[in-house]
C-alpha cells in the first residue's frame, strides 16, 4: 500500500474516517450483486462537499478509481470497486438541509435515507413519491443516481421527474451546481437530468433539491382477477387511455401468486396474514387522490373497464389494513423467493405497455426452454417487466440462467425496449449497452470522458470495454 | 484453509449462505444508525463472518470490535426478508472466538468477577440481600414461589429501589414467596459473551438451589434472567418449575382479581412502554406488560412509533453499556427524543438494564421534564390495598 497516498487521504478525511482493515474492505466488496465480490483498497467517509473535492483532486491526480456508495443496495455490481481503488461511503452526508413546505422542495444530503426523508416530509403533510422496495436502506443520492422507480409510478413516475436541481463534485475537484430550485427551466442544457441516472460515472452528487407532493388521503384498492394475462393487459391499457391515472396497476403473474402462498401459509409474523386469491391473470390496483368522490368516481369507472375485459371478479379492500395485505403480498414476491434460494437473476425490462402479454409469455416460453422457474410481476402502466429467476450456484446453472437473461434481454432490444426501466445498468449489465444504443453508446462515452477524461468515476459501470 | 477455529459458525454455514446482501436488516439496527461503516451493520457483520469461516478472511481488531459494538438486540432478525437468525450466527461468532480468546477484556474481567464472586459487580455474596432494604418483609424459607433476584437489582441501588418495589407489592397481595439466600448470577452475560461453559455452571448451581426450595414457579423482574432461566437453562438441563417475568405473574392476579388499582379523578397521564429485547422479540413477551399498564387508571399506554417485535433497543444490550457507554447512551436519544417530540412525559421500562442506560442518557442530554419509571413502581404506587 502506498504509504504517500494513505497519508494524503488521512489528512483529507482525518485518521477515524478512513479504513484499510480487511473487515471493512469485506464488507464494502459487494452489494447485492449475486456473486459479486472484489476489495477495495480504501474506504473513506467524508463530511462534506469540500473533503469529497480534495478527494477527488487528489485521486484524479493519482489516476485512483472512486466508487461512491449509498445504501449499497445496487443489484448489479454498480457500488463495488471491480478495480480496486477507493469506495466513499456517503451515508455520514445525511442531513435533511431545509424542508420548503410552502413551495414542495426539499434540499437533502445524498447520504439522507428515503424513508428518514418522507417521515420528515410527512409532518408538512408531503411525500418524496417515487419511493422503492428498499427505501428504509436506500439514499437519495442512490436513487439520483440510478434514477429510481417503484410500485407508484403509474401515477408518479420516477425520481428523475422530482430532481430540480444538483451539486455535483466532477473528478478533477471542481465542485459545481447545476439547475435551480424552481419547477421548470428553458435556460440552457438540461444538465440535471444528465446526472439522473449517470450511476456515479460523471460526479458525485453531493447535495439535491428535490420537489415533494401533498400526501393523497383517500384510497380504493383490489385485486382484479382474469383468466389469462392478455385479458389484464387490455384492460391495463383502457384504462390508461380512459384518463384515470391510478397510483398503482401491478399484474402479478400465477407462479409468483403461488410462491407467496405457499410461504404465507407456513410462516409466523406479518407474512402469514397475506395470500393471493391465484388467477392466471391478476391486477392490484390502486387509485388514490384527496377527493373521497373523485376516488369513488374514478373506483366505478375503473370496475367497468375491468369487466369490460373479463374481469371475473374485483376484490377491494375494506379497509386500511386490507389495503397494507394486498401490497404487502405484492412485496413478498421477491422475499418469498429469496427465502427458498438467495440468487436470483432479476430483471426490468421496459416496453410499451400494449407489448406486455408479448414479452410475459416470451419470458415464459423461454423459461420452459431454459428448465428455468421464471417468476414475473409488471409495473403494468408503464410495461416495466419484472423478472425473477432463481437459480442455484452451480456453473452449469449459472450457464443456463445466463443464456435465458440474454435471450430476453435481446428480444426485449430487438423490439424496440430498454433492458432497465428502474434498477440502471451497474456493471451486471454493461455487456447489453451496445446492442440497445448502437451509435448513441459512442456519444455517451464522449461525454463521460469530458466529464472524467481519466476514468477515475465508476470506471467499471455502464460502459463495456 | 481451514474452517476448525469457528466450529460453532460452521453450524450456522447454512443460514450464512442464505444471505441475500440486501441489506433490510440494516434499516433499524440501532448500531448502524450511530455508526454508519458498512462493517458495523448487521450485512457487513455476515460478510465478514462468511469469509472468516471460509478461511478467507482476517480475524482483525477490527473485526473483533464489529461483533462487540452490537446489542444482539435482534432488530435484524425482525427485518430479515430471508428470514435468518442473524443473532444466532454472530452469538455462535462470539463463542468461537471466546474460545479463541479473542473477547474483549472488559468482559473476560466481567466474567472472571463472576467466577470470583458470583455476580457481575464483584460484590460480596451476602451483599446481595436486597430485602435489607425493607425489613419489614419476613420470607419463609420454602415456598411454591420463588423470586430470583438478578445481579443488577441486587446491587444497584436504581432497579434495587424499583425490584423492592415489587417484592412490596407481592407481600401487599400476600403472596407466599421466597428468594435464594445464595444466588449467583443467572449466566446471561457469560452466554451474551459467548462463555458456554460458565453458563452451564452457574446454570447448575442455580438450578439446584431452586429445586432445594421446592419452588415449581420461579418468578424474576429481569429480563436478562428470564430469558437465560427460560429458554436456556433447559437445554442444559431438565428442571421442574415454570418461569415467569414479573409482569406475567401481575397480569395473573390482574385477571384472577387478586391485583386492583386505585381509581382517581386526575387526569390520565400519558404514558410509552419501552419492549425490553430480551423479554419481547427474544421471549415474545408482549401482552402481559401492556395488560397492566392498561388497567392502571392514573395512566394512558401510548405506543412507540416501532413497537413489540420492531421495539428498538434502549441501547443497553449485549454488553454495549460496559464497552462503550457513550455509544450505549446515544442510542438510547432515539427512544427518547421520540417521548420528547411527542410530548409524552413518561417511558416506562420492564427491565433494569434499560431503566439504567435510559435514566444515565437523560440526564446526560439533559432531558429534564421526562421521566423513566420501571412498571414495578408504577405498579406499588397504584396498586389498592384496601381491595387485595
Ligand atoms: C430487494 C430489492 C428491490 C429493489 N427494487 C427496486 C425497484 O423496485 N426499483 C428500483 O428502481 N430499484 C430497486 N432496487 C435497486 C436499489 O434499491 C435502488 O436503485 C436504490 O435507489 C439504490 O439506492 P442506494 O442508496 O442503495 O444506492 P447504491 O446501491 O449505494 O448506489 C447505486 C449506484 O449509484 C451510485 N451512487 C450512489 N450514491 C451516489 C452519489 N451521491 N453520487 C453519485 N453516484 C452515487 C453508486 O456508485 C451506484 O452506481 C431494488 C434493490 C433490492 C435489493
Ligand atoms: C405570441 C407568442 C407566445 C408564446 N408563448 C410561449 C409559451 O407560452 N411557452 C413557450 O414555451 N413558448 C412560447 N413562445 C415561443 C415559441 O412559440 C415556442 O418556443 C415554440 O415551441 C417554438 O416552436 P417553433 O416551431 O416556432 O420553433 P422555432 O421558432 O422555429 O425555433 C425555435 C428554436 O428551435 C430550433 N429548432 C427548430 N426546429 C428544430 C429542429 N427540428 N431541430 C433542432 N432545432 C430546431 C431553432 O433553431 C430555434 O433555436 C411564444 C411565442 C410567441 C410568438
Ligand atoms: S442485534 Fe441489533 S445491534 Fe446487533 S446487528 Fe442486529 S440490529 Fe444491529
Ligand atoms: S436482511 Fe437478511 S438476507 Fe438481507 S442482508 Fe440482512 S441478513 Fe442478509
Amino acid at each position: 500500500m502506498d504509504e504517500e497516498i494513505i497519508d494524503k487521504l488521512t489528512e483529507i478525511v482525518g485518521k477515524d474516517y478512513i479504513t484499510m482493515d480487511d473487515a471493512d474492505l469485506v464488507a464494502y466488496a459487494t452489494d447485492v450483486l449475486p456473486g459479486g465480490f472484489k476489495k477495495p483498497d480504501y474506504v473513506l467517509m467524508p463530511e462534506n462537499v469540500y473533503q469529497i473535492s480534495e478527494i477527488l483532486k487528489f485521486a484524479n491526480k493519482k489516476k485512483i478509481p472512486v466508487i461512491p456508495r449509498g445504501g449499497g443496495t445496487s443489484e448489479l455490481g454498480g457500488c463495488m470497486a471491480w478495480e480496486g481503488g477507493i469506495i466513499l461511503e456517503l451515508r455520514r452526508m445525511n442531513k435533511i438541509k431545509k424542508i420548503d413546505a410552502d413551495n414542495l422542495m426539499a434540499i437533502v444530503e445524498p447520504g439522507v435515507i428515503c424513508q428518514q426523508l418522507n417521515k420528515e416530509a410527512k409532518k408538512y403533510d408531503l411525500v418524496f413519491p417515487p419511493t422503492v422496495p428498499t427505501e428504509s436502506v436506500a439514499t437519495i443520492g442512490g436513487m439520483v443516481a440510478s434514477n429510481s422507480s417503484g410500485l407508484r409510478s403509474a401515477k408518479y413516475g420516477a425520481t428523475t421527474d422530482y430532481v430540480l436541481a444538483l451539486e455535483v463534485v466532477l473528478a478533477d475537484g471542481r465542485m459545481v451546481r447545476i439547475g435551480k430550485a424552481v419547477y421548470k427551466t428553458s435556460s440552457g442544457y438540461d444538465l440535471v437530468h444528465l446526472f439522473v441516472g449517470s450511476e456515479g460515472t460523471l460526479g458525485i452528487i453531493t447535495e439535491i433539491t428535490i420537489k415533494l407532493k401533498p400526501i393523497p388521503k383517500y384510497f380504493a384498492t383490489a385485486y382484479g382477477l382474469f383468466d389469462n394475462i392478455e385479458d389484464c393487459a387490455r384492460a391495463v391499457n383502457e384504462i390508461i387511455k380512459s384518463g384515470i391515472t391510478p397510483a398503482g396497476l401491478e399484474i402479478i403473474d400465477l407462479p409468483s401468486q403461488k410462491a407467496v402462498n405457499q410461504v404465507a401459509k407456513k410462516s409466523r409474523g406479518k407474512l402469514s396474514e397475506v395470500s393471493f386469491p391465484e388467477a392466471e391473470g391478476l391486477l392490484l390496483f390502486e387509485i388514490d387522490g384527496h377527493d373521497p368522490d373523485q376516488v369513488k368516481r374514478d373506483k366505478q369507472a375503473l370496475q367497468a373497464i375491468a369487466k369490460k375485459h373479463g374481469c371475473k371478479d374485483i376484490i377491494w379492500a375494506e379497509n386500511d389494513e386490507e389495503r397494507e395485505r394486498m401490497w404487502l403480498a405484492r412485496k413478498s414476491v421477491l422475499v418469498v423467493l429469496v427465502q427458498k434460494q438467495p440468487t436470483i437473476a432479476i430483471g426490468d425490462t421496459i416496453l410499451p405497455p400494449s407489448m406486455m402479454p408479448d414479452i410475459i409469455r416470451f419470458m415464459q416460453n423461454a423459461g420452459k426452454k431454459y428448465d428455468m422457474d421464471v417468476y414475473i410481476v409488471a409495473h403494468s402502466a408503464d410495461g416495466n417487466v419484472h423478472y425473477m429467476i432463481p437459480y442455484a450456484e452451480t456453473e452449469e446453472e449459472l450457464g443456463r440462467v445466463n443464456a435465458l437473461e440474454n435471450e430476453i434481454l435481446n428480444k426485449v432490444i430487438e423490439w424496440g425496449g430498454s433492458i432497465s426501466g428502474e434498477h440502471g445498468i451497474g456493471h451486471h449489465r454493461m455487456r447489453f449497452m451496445k446492442s440497445e444504443h448502437g451509435e448513441s453508446l459512442e456519444l455517451m462515452r464522449a461525454i463521460k470522458q469530458l466529464f472524467d477524461p481519466n476514468n477515475i468515476l465508476c470506471p467499471s459501470t455502464i460502459f463495456p470495454e | 484453509m481451514s474452517n476448525q477455529p469457528f466450529k460453532n459458525l460452521l453450524n450456522e454455514k447454512d443460514n450464512l449462505e442464505l444471505c441475500f446482501k440486501c441489506s433490510f436488516c440494516s434499516e433499524e439496527c440501532p448500531i448502524n444508525k450511530q455508526i454508519h461503516w458498512a462493517s458495523f451493520s448487521p450485512r457487513g457483520k455476515m460478510l465478514i463472518l462468511r469469509e472468516l469461516l471460509k478461511g478467507e478472511g482476517s480475524l482483525t481488531e477490527r473485526v473483533i470490535d464489529t461483533l462487540y459494538t452490537c446489542t444482539l438486540c435482534g432488530n435484524c432478525d425482525t427485518s430479515c426478508i430471508a428470514g435468518i437468525s442473524v443473532t444466532d450466527i454472530l452469538s455462535a461468532a462470539r463463542r468461537d472466538f471466546y474460545e479463541l480468546k479473542k473477547t474483549p477484556e472488559t468482559f473476560t474481567t466481567l466474567m472472571e468477577a463472576i467466577n470470583r464472586s458470583g455476580n457481575v459487580f464483584d460484590m460480596p455474596a451476602e451483599a446481595m440481600d436486597i430485602l435489607e432494604l425493607n425489613p419489614k418483609i419476613k420470607l419463609p424459607r420454602k415456598a411454591d414461589l420463588l423470586f430470583f433476584k438478578g445481579c443488577y437489582a441486587s446491587y444497584h441501588s436504581v432497579p434495587n429501589k424499583s425490584t423492592t418495589l415489587a417484592l412490596n407489592v407481592l407481600k401487599t397481595l400476600n403472596v407466599d414467596f421466597t428468594t435464594l439466600e445464595s444466588e449467583k448470577c443467572c449466566g446471561s452475560p457469560a452466554f451474551l459473551f459467548g462463555n458456554m461453559n460458565l453458563t452451564e455452571r452457574l446454570c447448575e448451581y442455580n438450578v439446584s438451589k431452586i429445586e432445594e426450595k421446592g419452588a415449581s414457579r420461579v418468578v424474576t423482574a429481569c429480563p436478562g434472567c428470564y430469558r437465560i432461566l427460560k429458554e436456556e437453562y433447559p437445554k442444559f438441563q431438565k428442571m421442574d418449575f415454570e418461569v415467569l417475568h414479573i409482569t406475567e405473574l401481575l397480569a395473573e392476579y390482574i385477571d384472577s382479581g387478586k391485583l386492583v388499582f386505585k381509581k382517581n379523578g386526575i387526569d390520565r397521564v400519558n404514558v410509552l412502554y419501552q419492549d425490553p429485547c430480551e423479554l419481547g422479540r427474544h421471549c415474545g413477551v408482549f401482552e402481559a406488560p401492556r395488560k397492566i399498564l392498561e388497567t392502571i387508571p392514573q395512566i394512558r399506554l401510548e405506543e412507540f412509533d416501532k413497537n413489540k417485535n420492531e421495539a428498538i433497543c434502549c441501547g443497553g444490550g449485549g454488553g454495549l453499556t460496559i464497552a462503550n457507554s457513550n455509544l450505549a447512551n446515544k442510542i438510547a436519544q432515539i427512544r427518547l427524543n421520540e417521548a420528547e417530540e411527542r410530548a409524552i412525559p413518561v417511558v416506562i421500562t420492564a427491565c433494569p438494564a434499560c431503566q439504567l442506560n435510559f435514566t444515565s442518557s437523560k440526564d446526560k442530554y439533559n432531558l429534564e421534564k421526562l421521566k423513566i419509571l420501571d412498571i414495578n413502581e408504577l405498579v406499588s404506587n397504584s396498586i389498592d390495598v384496601h381491595k387485595k
